[in-house]
């Protein structure tokens, strides 16, 4: 059947089986390119995408699910100023985000970064979550936002 | 094909392509009755080992594996064909339904019982004089024994990979992209089983996840199956593999059944012998089953060079999915239990158990202590072990609601046992022309971005060029027995050529002007002799870590888990790269410890999953910059966890026997039916 | 490869029509069961599927005085900052059943239909005396959560009905415990969580639960009275005859681990005890 959703500020018009994850159809018929269904079960977080602005594993979704919803990848954002921010910020002295986990991760930021003014300590070590990464320490990454958003001057969440 | 650097596998597609899925007995073992598959639509077919144009086998390490089961299956889920069509989830459908049926059942071997034609491998190691039966020694009738037993199972790997292959022929040069990290070896088994040069094989590069030993040499055999299916189409061929719906057939990591008996003086305070027996089941086919063994025993052999010392250890044959993987928990087993033993000893001869490390462990190593010293200031070690102790003391027996334990240990790895020839076969090349822009020719460009990313980095503040003026390309030199770069022992012999290369590129450069190509070669060349080698190759990398739990022993959790580890590893190419492979090879050996279930998932322990995602893991390097080599790291990790949750699993349960995995207690009573 | 039909539902109204001309429909709220379970990449469905992610009927929270009540297709992360989920413990237990990945699709009815075991929300909801509102026809009935458990304490649904929301009395509560057991808990296996809660009014508990879910259900109605209308601290004979009669029930059920559960039953007793230092 033929559904619309708005993928990364387009819309997008597609044909969907009942079969198929969100994850096959953003892949194969949306041109996605950085989402992998490694694991299929929610775990590695090589999937993710911000379905209304939140998070969720593209390959636990059915493509039904899609319809009308705004999802946005992390295509979206890599030519916005703060994702080079924040990929400088993660990747220096010389290192780089494993390869696996640098999508997620890099959403999660620009997720924290953008969508909720200065997140807590604790909401972003809770994203992070949503990445299987063994390697990045979190208190790197939460240290690394946060100065992101220090730098760019944020307002703070009114609680 | 075109070379998708950015893509991962699973996205690259080729026009024409087909798609495969292995079709996988997973009923039984035995000689093969029939396959039956869904009636296949047009379009589909299934190939199998009789329709092979080549030898239906490929030899890795010595080890002949098929391609695809012919006339029996020798382990569940064993292959034995494929279906091949257009559509990627209609040949999945299809593979997964199609049945296997075989003539024998599915009881799987035990390996904890060893028969003499289940032994595919065995190593005899002694060190000193063995007392014999009846004899006691005067000098050492204040003796001390203890004997324990470990258990790991074998476990999965942790996938966050794509795996899988893309074979296309153009005439007679295969053209292969599959995840790889030991490109060579792929490149040289598929050029003897096709009966061709290795100069007609081309890998791709793709973007590559960090180390895994699921690269092994499994890619190898996916690789060669792609190569056939696309020969008999004749066109581009996919090879899919599903982990969620395959993970149990895919190679594991081995386990290890481990006894250890440890004679200590109680007048000297030092150990007098170690005796061990161990087993490992490596699988139908005994991959790395030599090298496992030795690297098992040295690891530990090594550590205690003056303690009479016996080892008896087998590679056991099991009718399961191949196994093996070059730096695990299980290859650091021994040395942990040693570990352990030293802490049961100290407490037994109420001395302090770092003392009694630093006489056990030779002196070079005993330089761990003092490496490990702010170590200890900054855990409180000495004051927490104390007051723990002495709640194991005031209630010994009785049971506490939560329990608290710490413990410490420190580790040392040796590049020995996989150094010396691995070092004959390692040379790369680095060019720098007018424009500053540097290419480095070598088996790196199949590696992780992050390796990729160090080893640039390193050039550029070498060259003093930009990290984007520099490309990595392949190898065009073959060298088959090249130690992978999935093993920290290659990584830590690709980072020396890469130094040592940029470094003399910029000496070279002002006085003989560019363009510049240097070829670095490891120091070992074959024709020198062994003792030759340069001591700094063979300095061990020395690590000691930290691991605090809280135990709750109603529920048999561990609620609380704090692993600081400090590792000392020479002149290291990218710390943020060496402090992430530590803390990634931490977790897995905790995951390892506390959830690793087999055969089936069904017991796994999800309770795990949240607890290690909130558990600290706080990782020190200590980075010498007078050392010309960074040191291998792999196995450190894995030894200093394992030595730690050990002797906190002494300290919690006072028990002979260690079996890992760690369960909570079950909800229900033993033996009641679910539904 | 069985595709299936789907409907988009924009309001209760149409779902409940729909749902009278086809009540073998599967309903689809978040997906994350079938998703997770299902081991192929293409997912199965029965021949006819409905989501109802969108129907604002089922998103909607709603708060009284006396009781708050949220639609069964609301997110689990949607209900964090609700009542009961603000509490701390009951917010961490709501934080162990996924990342916020998993939370953001995962819906509380799909959570408490599961069918096959107890997941685990369950024992808190049962603690808190939830209530569920099903949809038949034309008929809406509003049951005790305990009636999705049989008298063996079995998971039962009743087919021809649909859950619509879910409702829980505000009271106050002064003790709160909970401790999960057992190994997995999603997909089926040795898992569970034991819940107590308790009311403590001017010196004498005024209510107390205790509820043990997972593969089964659990609660000892009995030894709750014993309880309710105790002074508080409870006195020493009051909190052994209790214990008593926990294992005595325990035991009867020839299901649970009594080794394990009575000393967590003991702890939950203790914690009651200082609930209010």
């Amino acid at each position: 059947m033929n559904i619309e959703f708005n993928l990364n500020g387009s819309v997008q018009k597609v044909v969907i089986t009942s079969v198929e994850r969100a994850i096959d159809v953003l892949t194969r018929q949306c041109g996605i390119k950085s989402l992998s269904g490694t694991c299929l079960e929610g775990q590695c977080g090589t999937c993710l995408i911000l379905l209304e602005g939140k998070p969720v594993y593209s390959c636990l979704m059915p493509a039904f699910m899609l319809r009308d919803h705004r999802v946005e990848t992390t295509e979206y954002f890599t030519k916005m100023r703060e994702y080079s921010l924040l990929n400088s910020e993660l990747t220096k002295e010389g290192s780089a985000l494993c390869s696996s986990c640098h999508n997620g991760i890099m959403l999660m930021g620009m997720m924290l970064i953008r969508s909720v003014p200065a997140p807590t300590r604790g909401e972003i070590l809770s994203s992070l979550s949503n990445v299987h990464c063994d390697s990045i320490d979190p208190d790197d990454f939460a240290d690394a936002v946060l100065k992101i958003i220090q730098d760019l001057g944020i307002a703070r969440k009114m609680t | 094909m075109k070379e998708h650097e950015l893509l991962p596998f699973e996205q690259l597609s080729v026009p024409g392509m087909l798609y495969a899925c292995m079709v996988r007995a997973v009923l039984g073992t035995g000689r093969i009755l029939a396959i039956k598959t869904p009636p296949l639509p047009t379009g589909y077919s299934l190939v199998t080992a009789d329709q092979l144009p080549f030898k239906n086998e490929l030899w890795i390490e010595d080890i002949p594996i098929p391609l695809f089961a012919s006339k029996s299956v020798l382990y569940r889920g064993e292959s034995v064909g494929l279906i091949i069509g257009p559509d990627p989830l209609v040949v999945e459908e299809l593979a997964s339904t199609s049945v296997v049926e075989c003539e024998e059942s599915t009881s799987i071997v035990d390996w904890h019982t060893i028969s003499s034609s289940d032994i595919a491998a065995r190593i005899d190691f002694s060190r000193g004089q063995k007392p014999s039966d009846g004899q006691v020694d005067s000098t050492t009738t204040n003796t001390l024994e203890f004997s324990s037993y470990l258990n790991i199972e074998p476990h999965e790997l942790t996938f966050h990979s794509d795996i899988g292959a893309i074979a296309e022929w153009d005439y007679d040069k295969l053209k292969l992209a599959c995840p790889t990290l030991w490109p060579e070896h792929t490149r040289t088994c598929i050029a003897e089983m096709l009966g061709t040069s290795v100069k007609d094989i081309e890998i791709a590069m793709l973007q590559m996840h960090d180390s895994s030993e699921l690269y092994a040499w499994y890619p190898s055999l996916l690789a060669a199956r792609a190569a056939v299916a696309a020969w008999v189409f004749k066109k581009p061929v996919k090879l899919m593999v599903s982990i969620k719906r395959e993970r149990k057939y895919l190679p594991r990591i081995h386990g290890i059944s481990l006894h250890v008996r440890s004679t200590w003086s109680k007048d000297t305070h030092r150990l007098l012998r170690i005796d061990c027996r161990f087993a490992i089941p490596v699988g139908a086919y005994p991959i790395f089953a030599k090298l496992l063994l030795k690297k098992t025993v040295s690891f530990a052999a090594n550590s205690i060079p003056d303690t009479a010392l016996s080892i008896v250890g087998f590679a056991v044959r099991v009718n399961t999915v191949p196994m093996g993987a070059l730096e695990s928990i299980s290859t650091a087993a021994i040395y942990g239990m040693i570990e352990a033993h030293i802490a049961r000893a100290a407490r037994a001869m109420n001395y302090s158990p770092l003392e009694l490390s630093q006489s056990t462990f030779s002196k070079k190593e005993s330089a761990g202590i003092k490496i490990a010293r702010p170590l200890l200031q900054r855990t409180d070690f000495y004051r927490k072990y104390a007051a723990y102790e002495q709640i194991y003391k005031r209630n010994p027996g009785e049971k506490e609601a939560m329990l608290r334990a710490i413990s410490f240990s420190i580790a040392h790895q040796n590049s020995q046992v996989l150094l010396p020839s691995a070092a004959n076969k390692a040379q790369i090349q680095l060019m720098l022309d007018r424009n500053l822009r540097a290419v480095l020719e070598s088996d790196a460009a199949y590696s992780s971005e992050r390796l990729k990313t160090a080893l640039k980095f390193r050039i550029s503040q070498n060259l003093q060029i930009p990290a984007g003026h520099i490309a990595l390309e392949n190898s065009r030199q073959s060298h088959p027995e090249a130690i992978p770069l999935i093993s920290s022992s290659g990584m830590a012999i690709l980072s020396d050529l890469v130094c040592r290369a940029s470094s003399r590129i910029q000496r070279m450069r002002f006085r003989e002007g560019l363009p510049l190509t240097v070829r670095t070669y490891s120091l070992l060349k074959h024709e020198v002799p062994l003792e030759k080698i340069s001591k700094s190759l063979l300095r061990p990398s020395i690590g000691a870590a930290i691991l605090e739990v809280e135990y709750d022993t109603r529920t048999a959790i561990m609620q609380h888990m704090r692993l600081e580890i400090l590792a000392y590893a020479g002149k290291i190419l990218s710390p943020a790269h060496a402090t992430s492979a530590i803390r990634a090879a931490g977790l897995a050996a905790l995951r390892a410890c506390l959830i690793g279930a087999y055969p089936e998932s069904e017991s796994f322990n999800d309770v795990y999953t949240s607890i290690l995602s909130q558990t600290v893991i706080h990782v020190d390097l200590i980075d010498d910059e007078k050392a010309s080599i960074s040191r291998p790291l792999g196995d450190l990790a894995y030894a200093l966890v394992l030595s730690c949750f050990l002797e906190v699993l002494q300290q919690l349960r006072d028990s002979d026997r260690s079996l890992l995995p760690f369960r909570p207690a079950s909800t229900m009573l033993a033996g009641v039916n679910r539904r | 490869m069985n595709l299936s039909e789907i409907h988009y539902p924009r309001s209760l109204q149409e779902l409940m029509l729909l749902l009278e001309r086809e009540w073998h429909i599967q309903i689809v709220a978040g997906g994350t069961t079938f998703g997770c379970i299902q081991i192929s990449r293409y997912l199965s469905f029965e021949p006819s599927i409905v989501y109802i992610g969108q129907i604002p009927e089922l998103r909607s929270i709603h708060k009284t005085e006396r009781m708050i009540s949220f639609g069964a297709a609301c997110t689990l992360s949607e209900l964090e900052h609700v009542y009961p989920f603000e509490h701390g413990q009951a917010r961490k237990l709501l934080h162990a059943i996924g990342t916020p990945a998993v939370r953001n699709i995962a819906t509380i009815g799909g959570h408490l239909m599961y069918g096959k075991r107890f997941l685990s929300l369950w024992a808190l909801l049962a603690c808190f005396d939830a209530e569920l509102e099903f949809r038949a026809f034309s008929k809406t009935s509003t049951k005790n959560i305990w009636y999705s458990a049989d008298e063996m304490g079995m998971p039962t649904i009743e087919s021809g009905r649909l859950l619509t929301r879910i409702r829980i009395p505000l009271q106050s509560i002064d003790h709160l415990f909970i401790q999960r057991i057992g190994g997995a808990v999603f997909p089926d296996g040795d898992g569970g969580y034991l819940v107590s809660v308790a009311t403590i009014d001017r010196r004498t508990i005024s209510n107390f639960k205790l509820v043990i879910a997972g593969p089964r259900a659990y609660r000892d109605f009995d030894a709750e009275q014993r309880i309710i209308a105790a002074p508080y601290p409870l006195p020493a004979r009051i909190m052994q005859t209790v214990m008593r009669m926990y294992a005595e029930s325990l035991r009867k059920t020839n299901f649970w681990n009594v080794e394990l559960l009575l000393p967590l039953i003991s702890q939950a007793l203790e914690a009651l005890q200082r609930s209010t230092e």
